[in-house]
């Protein structure tokens, strides 16, 4: 009787993996029509911290956390007082003083990107590693330049962000879903 | 008589010889094994005076000046430093910079290939329920804000696509009130879009239209599909959409799997034949115990849940662990047993 039974339905599908594409790149890959530009808050000072964080946020989709972080904060802003903002508005977040490229890695790694001091008195949105030519390149989005990410060699990165200060910050929830592609099929 | 003695001897000989390997074996490992000592701090150490010294202004001289001057660049810092105040900064100064001239690109426009694969129903398999077991273990809770311990990435997606109406709730409710869809979708990414969000209408508005809403879209770290369904192929209890999610998790793997090992290409194909005949495990393969699993893209060293729906079902056999000294230990001793066994038995006849 079992044996009758076993073989009403045996329970095996036959499937196929379908060829992977190509990862997408940068890994966070917010959209054109979401990029922030800079602005200048009352003190007459540019906001190129919390446009950054607002373009991370964005891309975390937290659009409306972003929304309400712009409509609050403008002007100059540090790490320890943006550290402080952040936690008075129960952000939880990862961050580095010392220029550890590990944790660009891993911001990377998870799709979420940061945010960083980078170029000279400014602050950007790092949006992932890519991979052009058999190099890395960090692909960053400037608030004064919305629309476009600019790239740079790794090791060079890493000495000029050092120079800049080493600060980098991201926001721990997850980030926007990756763009879904058929992995397999049913045979 | 003298025969029988020599044998006596001999297999008497035979167990002595294989009791000492054993037991320099047994040294050569416990040797092996032992930890180093930590080393002890130095006692002497005392901490040094400190020596304040007046501050000094060194020695002015010029720095080299680079071969040419990029204006676009230093216009472009020029402005920069305009829109950002220097209290942007950190209160420390440092010196400046070599001027970057980085290469712009313009962002990859989304042009999803993939049209949107609402995955038909899944037959309920009873055998992949198990309410009465958790099926993740409890993840590592890392202390806010420190930079040396980030969480580790999470391997798969859960994305829902809502509306306001009472199925698109009850959806959202589930992985909130369901023990093992909340424990899937803490282990997961995890992202509840609705129309009018901004990320929905710029990447996925075309790939998950707004007319099949309510859709579960279950997928690995690079956008694999593993399961995704949508309006009346979401099923009428959590339970069985776990199960549906587990279905396609199954086959998700399966077919990776199957890729891993090159059997994809036929149907029906031999597990066994596909296995080399050579393969075997040796004790350098689980050190500390633990079963090993091959190694896999997804693993991370702080995930510790060997399987997405993986139990505690564990099916080790031990003996499969054994080195090849130790084996052979045990059969010298077998083999000497059984030749003594076998003369006094003989001798006792005779």
């Amino acid at each position: 009787m079992l044996l009758v039974l076993a073989g009403c339905d045996s329970g095996v599908v036959n499937v196929r993996a379908l060829p992977t594409p190509e990862p997408e790149q940068p890994p966070a890959n917010l959209p054109v029509q979401l990029h922030q530009r800079n602005w200048t808050g009352s003190l007459g000072q540019g906001s190129c911290v919390h446009a950054s964080l607002v373009n991370h946020l964005r891309w975390l989709n937290r659009f409306e956390l972003g929304e309400r972080w712009r409509a609050t904060y403008a002007d100059g802003e540090w790490d320890s007082r943006l550290r402080d903002r952040l936690d008075a508005a129960g952000i939880d977040y990862s961050y580095t003083l010392k220029a550890d490229p590990r944790f660009l890695d891993w911001a990377s790694a998870t799709r979420r990107g940061a945010i960083l001091w980078w170029k000279p008195a400014h602050c950007c949105t790092f949006v992932g590693w890519i991979e052009r030519d058999g190099k890395q390149y960090a692909a960053i989005l400037d608030n004064n330049y919305p629309g476009r990410f600019e790239l740079t060699p790794r090791e060079q990165f890493i000495r000029l962000w050092a120079g800049y200060g080493g600060f980098a910050l991201t926001v721990l929830n997850d980030p926007s879903s990756s763009l879904p592609y058929q992995s397999y099929e049913v045979l | 008589m003298i025969n029988d003695t020599i044998r006596i001897r001999l297999s008497l000989g035979l167990i002595v010889v294989a009791i000492v390997h054993a037991i320099l074996l047994g040294v050569v490992f416990t040797a092996l094994h032992n930890k180093p000592a930590q080393p002890q701090p130095e006692q002497s150490w005392t901490v040094p005076n400190y020596r304040p010294t007046s501050p000094s202004v060194g020695t002015i001289e010029k720095l080299q000046e680079p071969q040419s001057v990029n204006l676009q660049a230093q216009g472009e810092i020029k402005q920069q430093i305009r829109n950002c105040p220097p209290n942007c900064l950190p209160q420390r100064v440092y010196p400046a910079p070599a001027v970057v001239q980085p290469t712009i690109v313009q962002p990859t426009v989304v042009t999803p290939t993939v049209t949107p694969t609402v995955a038909p129903a899944v037959p309920v398999t009873p055998n992949f329920v198990d309410v009465s077991k958790p099926t993740q273990e409890p993840l590592v809770v890392t202390p806010v804000s420190n930079p040396a311990a980030p969480p580790p990435k999470k391997s798969y997606q859960i994305a829902l696509f809502v509306n306001t109406d009472a199925t698109s709730q009850r959806l959202q409710e589930w992985f909130t009130q369901n023990k093992q869809l909340a424990a899937l979708k803490e282990s997961c990414e995890f992202q509840v879009y609705t129309a009018s969000n901004a990320i929905y209408k710029t990447r996925y508005a075309d790939i998950v239209p707004a007319e099949q809403f309510p859709v579960v879209l279950f997928q690995d770290a690079t956008g694999g599909h593993i399961h995704a369904a949508g309006r009346s192929m979401i099923p009428s209890t959590p339970d069985e959409l776990y199960s549906d999610l587990r279905h396609g998790y199954t086959l998700y793997k399966q077919a990776k799997e199957a890729q891993k090992t090159g059997a994809v290409k036929t149907k029906g194909y031999s597990w066994d034949d596909a296995i080399t005949p050579t393969l075997y495990l040796s004790a350098e393969d689980c050190p500390d115990g633990y079963c090993p699993t091959p190694p896999s893209e997804d693993r991370r060293p702080f995930d510790r849940v060997r399987d997405l729906f993986d139990g505690a079902k564990d099916t080790r056999n031990a003996l499969l662990w054994l080195s090849a000294g130790e084996i052979a230990t045990v059969a010298l001793i077998g083999i000497a047993a059984v030749l003594l066994v076998f003369i006094l038995i003989k001798r006792g006849i005779s």
